[in-house]
């Protein structure tokens, strides 16, 4: 009977030859519309920076990045909880939607044009202006960036800062050492142990760890930025649709807040007379159809997360430990760089 | 129609038929496989719009290496392109894994007579020590050796040289000959002079074998490594010179430096892989017939004798294929380096293939790196295998 493992062996791989050709088959379809068949939206995010994406012990995920993705999940199905999130590291965050395992990644990364070109994804709408700090032990003697020449600088593996750093020091002649780890809270766990004389990475990043460690008083980030580190979510290349339902999402939070719409007064505003808000709820108009949602997502996605404000407020402002001023992700009224194109 | 049933079986019924149309079908289906897997490939790099090139090699990697001297020549980030990177990071990986196949054996090989030890304490801290280590994983192993025991040493600001060798959470710095900048490379030298050793080595050996006259084989190839050394520095120009660790604003500088991440990954390595060693040597120390050792004692051999004369040299035999097994886990296990900060070729490649956008290719390059690697051990077992086996005349 030995033929018959072998037999046995040929069905089972032509089955999963089979399988492969099902794959491969599935083809040109927009993630739209995976996503809708499947009835859930699949988010990556960070699971361990604190007021961007955080997964607790009772395995609930929040923060401003996750709220994003619940935002989508409202705009594709009118219910915010329709998300699964995907925790990721910065180094595996591009590999996971080239494979499809995710549908989209909010994870404070950079938005680069290596990025978009060769590493093969789009990004959508920048949804936080960052840039790059550095910080140290508060009982350092570096009071600049430039007195760390001859330290060790640690990091963590798959970001932009490892250049960054590098470039900084290189262009001013001065010499460094780059340990780089897995994940950010190797670097911090090195740095405790006094392997680092600084850490270094996005400011928010940076901002996160200082104000969630047991003694924020223990830690000092010094005042300059060395790069511009726009946020912004990103989704596998060439599908505009998909891409066009990220975006909207990300417009319309900033657009409320332009329009000083909030999760509690989005239903009331309903009776507006004024057209601009009309379109925007999805009473006039027809832009909602042309991206394949329904006329008033709009209002799914403020009612679920509520307008830029309240996200950046729950989760970064100054009632969380974090307590990040808005600056340059103010609105465009208020001086920032926040600015929606219109919804008409 | 009767007797052309009786005269041949069908194909269905002929067990030697269908198993060679099984094996067909099989051989089909696997071409198939490999075939849809290539296209699959090739679709989703289009649909993607990537191209699988390896033309970012040339570019400049513009990122740190802590970790950057490979072969003796040092990484310069701002002009060495990714491919020099690549190298860099093969390097620590090297460095890591032949000095841990070394130690790992050495420390192996005790342990395993120490299981076997008629002395009972020692035979029980043998095995606390192996069920211990074979028993958790690696990965944390290296989180214990890296956070608690090497970052726990003292820092360096405080750390108080001993004869001009500073150990501390950033390493160990200790005075060493050193390399000059603007001279000829020694660290060939260094690989040529160690070769030369093990030849003499075994060449001596070999004659002990043959004649039955002891010779110190050691002490040969000692002097060997040292000649060839010393030859190699004058010819080249005395390329070294004594460089002592001094201490700056941020540690210390000079001399020569062993991160802690090198460190603990060594041990790390060193140890874990050792507890399976120390089972190999046991095992390989039992199959050898009791008889063999009464014969030895019967001829006035003593304990130790009996075992280095005797019995290691028979149970080498049945060691050495578990033994190459060890050693290639040993080197795959060093990729999880990126753990606890070491620069080893995984931790490399991540990072360019960030940097550059071209992950595909890193990974592509990691895979077959450790390919090589694995199947270069595998070949220099296998020859080693062959020319201790047991020859019957
Ligand atoms: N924005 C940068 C850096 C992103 C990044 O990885 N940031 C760190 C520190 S803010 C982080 O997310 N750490 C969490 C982790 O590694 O688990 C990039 O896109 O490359």
């Amino acid at each position: 009977m030995k033929y018959k493992n072998a037999i046995i062996a040929s069905l089972a791989i032509a089955g999963i030859a089979a399988g492969v050709l099902a794959v491969t088959a599935q083809g040109s379809t927009s993630r739209l519309d995976t996503v809708k068949k499947r009835g859930k939206l699949i988010c990556g995010v960070n699971a361990t920076l604190s007021g961007f994406g955080f997964l607790d012990s009772n395995g609930k995920y929040s923060g401003f990045d996750v709220d994003f993705c619940r935002g989508v999940a409202a705009a594709v199905f009118g219910d915010a909880s329709k998300v699964d999130f995907v925790s990721l590291t910065a180094a595996a965050r591009f590999t996971a939607i080239q494979s499809g395992e995710v549908d989209v990644v909010f994870r404070n990364t950079t938005f680069t044009s290596s990025r978009d070109g060769d590493v093969g994804v789009d990004f959508g709408p920048i949804n936080f202006y960052d840039g790059q700090g550095v910080m140290v032990k508060a009982d350092s003697a570096a009071k600049r960036i430039a007195d760390l020449a001859g330290a060790t600088i640690c990091t963590n593996q798959g970001t932009t800062t490892e250049q960054n750093i590098n470039d900084y020091f290189r262009q001013r002649k001065l010499q460094i050492k780059v340990v780089t780890y897995q994940d950010f809270n190797l670097v911090m766990a090195a740095f405790n142990q006094g392997r680092c004389d600084a850490v270094t990475t996005d400011s928010s990043g940076l901002a996160s760890q200082k104000a969630t460690s047991a003694d924020p008083s223990n830690y000092r980030i010094l005042g300059e930025v060395i790069s511009k580190e726009p946020l912004a979510p990103f989704v596998a290349q060439n599908d505009s649709k998909w891409r066009d339902v990220v975006s909207w999402t990300v417009y319309s939070t900033i657009y409320a807040e332009e329009l000083e719409l909030t999760s509690r007064n989005i239903d009331a505003a309903k009776t507006s007379t004024d057209p601009v808000v009309r379109r925007f709820l999805g009473l006039e108009g027809t832009s909602g159809k042309g991206l394949g949602l329904s006329a008033d997502f709009a209002v799914d996605i403020i009612k679920a997360v509520g307008s830029y404000k309240e996200i950046f407020d729950r989760n970064l402002g100054p009632k969380t430990k974090l307590n990040l001023p808005r600056r340059q992700n103010a609105n465009y009224e208020q001086g920032g760089l926040l600015y929606s194109p219109p919804f008409r | 129609m009767n007797s052309q049933m009786q005269a041949s079986v069908p194909f269905y019924r002929d067990v030697k038929k269908l198993a060679l149309i099984a094996q067909v079908v099989f051989l089909v289906v696997v071409v198939l496989l490999i075939a849809l897997v290539i296209n699959n490939i090739n679709l989703g790099l289009k649909k993607q719009n990537l191209n699988f090139s390896f033309d970012f090699l040339n570019q400049t990697a513009g990122f740190q290496v802590a970790e950057g001297t490979a072969f003796g020549v040092p990484y310069d980030s701002s002009s060495d392109n990714y491919f020099k990177v690549v190298f860099v990071g093969l390097y620590n990986t090297l460095r890591v894994a032949v000095t841990g196949m070394i130690l790992a054996t050495v420390l192996g090989v005790l342990v395993g007579i120490g299981r076997l030890s008629s002395n009972w304490l020692v035979g029980r801290l043998a095995l606390v020590y192996v069920e211990i280590l074979r028993n958790t994983p690696v990965l944390v192993q290296l989180f214990v050796w890296y956070f608690v025991v090497i970052l726990g040493l003292p820092a360096i600001s405080k750390a108080q040289p001993i004869l001009g060798v500073y150990l501390s959470n950033s390493g160990l710095a200790t005075p060493w000959l050193v390399q000059k900048p603007d001279m000829p490379n020694f660290f060939p030298v260094t690989i040529i002079a160690v070769l030369i050793g093990l030849a003499v080595f075994a060449f001596f050996s070999n004659q002990r074998a043959r004649t039955g006259k002891p010779t110190p084989a050691g002490w040969y190839a000692i002097a060997a490594w040292l000649l060839v050394q010393i030859i190699g520095f004058f010819a080249l120009g005395q390329p070294l010179e004594y460089g002592a660790p001094v201490r700056g604003n941020f540690g210390v500088t000079g001399g020569l430096q062993v991160s802690p991440e090198f460190t603990a990954l060594l041990i790390g390595l060193v140890v874990y892989t050792s507890s399976f060693i120390a089972e190999i040597t046991r095992a390989g120390i039992q199959s050898v017939n009791k008889g063999q050792t009464e014969a030895a004692r019967a001829l006035g051999l003593g304990y130790s004798e009996t075992l280095q004369l005797i019995i290691l040299p028979q149970a080498l035999r049945v060691m050495i294929p578990p033994l190459g097994n060890q050693y290639l886990n040993l080197t795959k296990n060093s990729s999880l380096a990126v753990a606890i900060g070491y620069s080893d070729v995984l931790n490399v490649l991540g990072t360019a293939g960030n940097q550059s956008g071209q992950n595909l290719q890193t990974f592509f390059i990691a895979g077959i790196v450790y390919l090589i690697l694995s199947f270069t051990i595998a070949f220099l077992v296998n020859l080693y295998n062959s020319a201790t086996r047991l020859r019957t005349r």
